[in-house]
């Protein structure tokens, strides 16, 4: 007997299949995880309820997701963007990091009142970002150099200069710690009334707007997605390769940079040594879920805070060490990834003998296309 | 392990709620940890997940031992939690009808005392910091006295004179425990030098393995890690280099030629605090613990240890613990504060190579 698979991809996604699946995979995920749960005997329906429901309990629960999420939107369109075009911002931590010491560094010694200092905060954060993405952009768009290498290798150079900084030039605080100072009050983000959020979330939430807005209703976001499908063909019909992705990535930068910015002058008040647990890289991930719609993409980093969040109240309501919680949350992603794959192709199984009519259909259908 | 813990419980409960009753399968029922009657509840959180060894196992050594010894308590750990999300942490502890809030690392300390403020009702104390509130205290251990009694017994087992030390970054803490390791070898042996690597990050096992053979290269034949991973350990025994350990028991890793380890023994301090918390005494401390409190502590020596090595650490320790020999004597630090001593050593002491990076 034979298997005969069969991966075609597809012309159009059917909308259940585009709805469905995320759904379906993060089913899918909770399932397999109540045997690492049951393992340790704790009663996954439980949990899921603690990790996925109480978060939205009271304002303040909805707070945390919030507080989480504000540094995960703006990194994941950082990812994003030049994702758009075709590029790997694996490197989006490095960016986030250059606009957390350049923004920490205006906040700590310009003083400005709060209405002027907060806008100046997050310019020169945007700026660092793009800074940080810029010769890893330019090698890439002038000589085609990996971007996936260099704005990687980009990153352990931010953080050596960071750890280097927060222990001398930028030192503060007493006891020798490797930290700053503690932010002015001017230059903390103003928490949204009510809540624990803060502006860092309507400047996000405005970005994804603006972002919806030029890709999709502008000359230069029909050129992004043009370049992004097909570069040569891009080049063919007259658009700049180079321009394109100079600038997607160097905007791509500027929001990693925001990022981090918002992080600290709107949650932790000042800058450690390990301030930024890897946000640039959980980016990733939350821009591949989000590749079909920056509001899909805005939705998948509401996601990934609310797991980050639910796996911590579940450490804290039940007995459950933080590596089983790493576990739920990894096949959760890993099924979501995976579900991805299934919204762009179709995978068509027959089991039976190859001269069997219905295997053979396949391929008709695919030599035919 | 979270079952043991479990069984565990459940006869504490059982032996100090019920037991008499023999009603434990009742009790398993209504378990849930609710805020019953005089029952104290505490809080652990640590920032990286639970592992056999290092800074966080100390802590889960201490939660375990107050959890053993007495049963008007119950207490829950959270691993794995960093400074950035640590203050719902604390928040969802404090609303949970928890009595004591004890947050294991130094970045802590800004969301802790966010949360101490909302929650004034509560007690928190907090590792390695520099701030306190009326509900909050703070609390560390003068572990380069450990370090010292280290540097003895490695002046004493060096025959080329030459010590090394694998450690993480350039920061107060680090510096105080290589001129310690080093103050205490010549106290002994004045010909005694330390090479220092450092690595920039706590936990780094396959550059702390290479550290090691970079100095074993250079000469060196008693090295002290501080770092949280036993590769270093390792590394040192497989090129016959007696080594020294930190914050947990690493003798099951090191190998053969494992001497000691500088440990963290914060059972005494988990158990007062708890203890002033439930009589209605505690208040807001800063404490930093020497050898004297029990908190500073050495691991029991390595089988290729010699006794008389072995004799005179103790009995320098027991000088220490007397108050009658200071680590610092003789050096640039003699007469500073404890506050110095915490926020201001950035330099070597006579002995150490090189000068530390940055300053």
């Amino acid at each position: 007997m034979l298997v005969d698979i069969e991966i075609d991809a597809r012309e159009q996604t059917p909308s259940w299949i585009a709805y469905g699946t995320p759904l379906f995979a993060i089913a899918a995920a909770l399932a397999v995880s109540v045997v690492a749960l049951v393992a340790i005997g704790v009663n996954p329906i439980a949990a899921y309820v603690e990790m996925f429901l109480r978060p939205f309990g009271t304002v303040a629960t909805i707070s945390n997701v919030l507080v989480r999420a504000t540094p995960l939107i703006l990194v994941g369109l950082g990812v994003y963007l030049p994702m758009k075009a075709g590029l790997w911002n694996i490197g989006a931590e490095g960016q986030l990091l250059a606009g957390a010491i350049v923004g920490t560094w205006i906040a700590i010694n310009v003083t400005l009142p709060q209405l002027l200092v907060i806008p100046v905060i997050l310019l020169g954060s945007a700026i660092a970002g793009g800074l940080w993405a810029f010769i890893p952009a330019w090698l890439r768009a002038k000589w085609g150099i990996s971007e996936i290498i260099t704005t990687l290798l980009f990153t352990f150079i931010a953080a050596d200069i960071q750890l280097y900084l927060v222990r001398g030039p930028m030192q503060g605080g007493s006891g020798g710690f490797p930290q700053t100072e503690l932010l002015p009050a001017a230059a903390e983000f103003p928490a949204i009334p009510g809540t624990r959020a803060h502006v860092g979330l309507l400047v996000a939430l405005l970005i994804v707007v603006l972002v919806y807005v030029s890709m999709n209703r502008t000359r230069f976001g029909f050129r992004v997605n043009f370049v992004g499908s097909n570069a040569d063909a891009a080049e063919q019909a007259g658009m700049s390769r180079y321009r394109v992705y100079l600038l997607t990535l160097v905007a791509g930068g500027a929001l990693a940079g925001l990022a981090g910015i918002s992080e600290i002058a709107g949650n932790q008040s000042r800058l450690h040594a390990s301030f930024a647990p890897g946000y640039g890289y959980t980016a990733v991930p939350i821009a591949l879920l989000g590749r079909n719609g920056v509001f899909r993409m805005l939705l998948a980093a509401l996601f990934f805070a609310l797991l980050f969040v639910g796996g911590n109240r579940v450490t804290v309501a039940m007995e459950v060490p933080s590596a089983i919680i790493d576990i739920v949350q990894a096949l959760v992603i890993l099924f979501l990834i995976t579900a991805e794959f299934f919204q762009r192709y179709r995978l068509s199984v027959s089991i039976g003998r190859r001269d069997d009519g219905r295997s053979i259909r396949g391929s008709e259908v695919t030599t035919d296309d | 392990m979270s079952r043991k813990k479990l069984t565990r419980r459940n006869a504490i409960r059982s032996a100090g709620v019920l037991g008499a009753l023999g009603l434990a399968g009742c009790s398993q029922l209504s378990g849930g940890g609710g805020g019953d009657g005089d029952q104290l509840q505490a809080a652990f959180v640590y920032q990286t997940n639970l592992g056999d060894v290092g800074w966080t196992r100390a802590h889960e050594n201490g939660r375990l031992a107050v959890d053993d010894s007495f049963d008007w308590i119950t207490t829950e750990y959270s691993d794995g939690v960093p400074g950035n999300e640590v203050r719902s942490v604390f928040e969802q502890y404090a609303n949970s009808g928890y009595d004591i809030v004890y947050g294991c690392t130094t970045e802590y300390q800004d969301p802790m005392l966010q949360v101490a403020e909302e929650y004034p009702d509560v007690t928190f104390e907090h590792c390695n910091g520099f701030e306190t509130a009326e509900n909050m205290g703070r609390y560390m251990g003068k572990f380069y006295q450990g370090w010292y009694l280290c540097g003895v017994a490695a002046g004493h087992l060096t025959e080329s004179d030459t010590l090394g030390m694998v450690v993480p970054i350039p920061i107060p803490q680090i510096i105080r425990q290589i001129n310690a390791f080093t103050v205490g070898a010549r106290a002994v042996n004045e010909d005694a030098t330390t090479k220092v690597r450092f690595l920039n990050g706590w936990a780094d096992p396959s550059g702390a393995r290479q550290a090691v053979n970079a100095l074993a290269d250079e000469g060196a034949d008693a090295i002290g890690s501080n770092m949280v991973t036993p590769a270093a350990l390792q590394a040192a025994t497989e090129r016959e280099a007696y080594n020294f350990g930190v914050n947990t028991s690493m003798a099951e890793q090191a190998g053969e030629y494992y001497a000691t380890a500088q440990i963290n023994n914060w059972e005494p301090f988990y158990k007062q605090s708890a203890k002033d918390v439930r009589n209605g005494e505690w208040t807001a401390d800063s404490l930093w613990g020497g050898l004297e409190t029990g908190i500073v502590d050495i691991d029991d020596f390595g089988p290729k240890v010699p006794d008389d090595v072995v004799s005179d650490v103790e009995t320098k320790r027991s000088e220490i613990e007397n108050g009658e020999r200071s680590v610092w004597t003789g050096t640039k630090f003699e007469g500073w504060s404890d506050a110095e001593l915490f926020s201001d050593v950035g330099s070597y002491v006579e002995g150490v190579e090189g000068s530390v990076p940055s300053s």
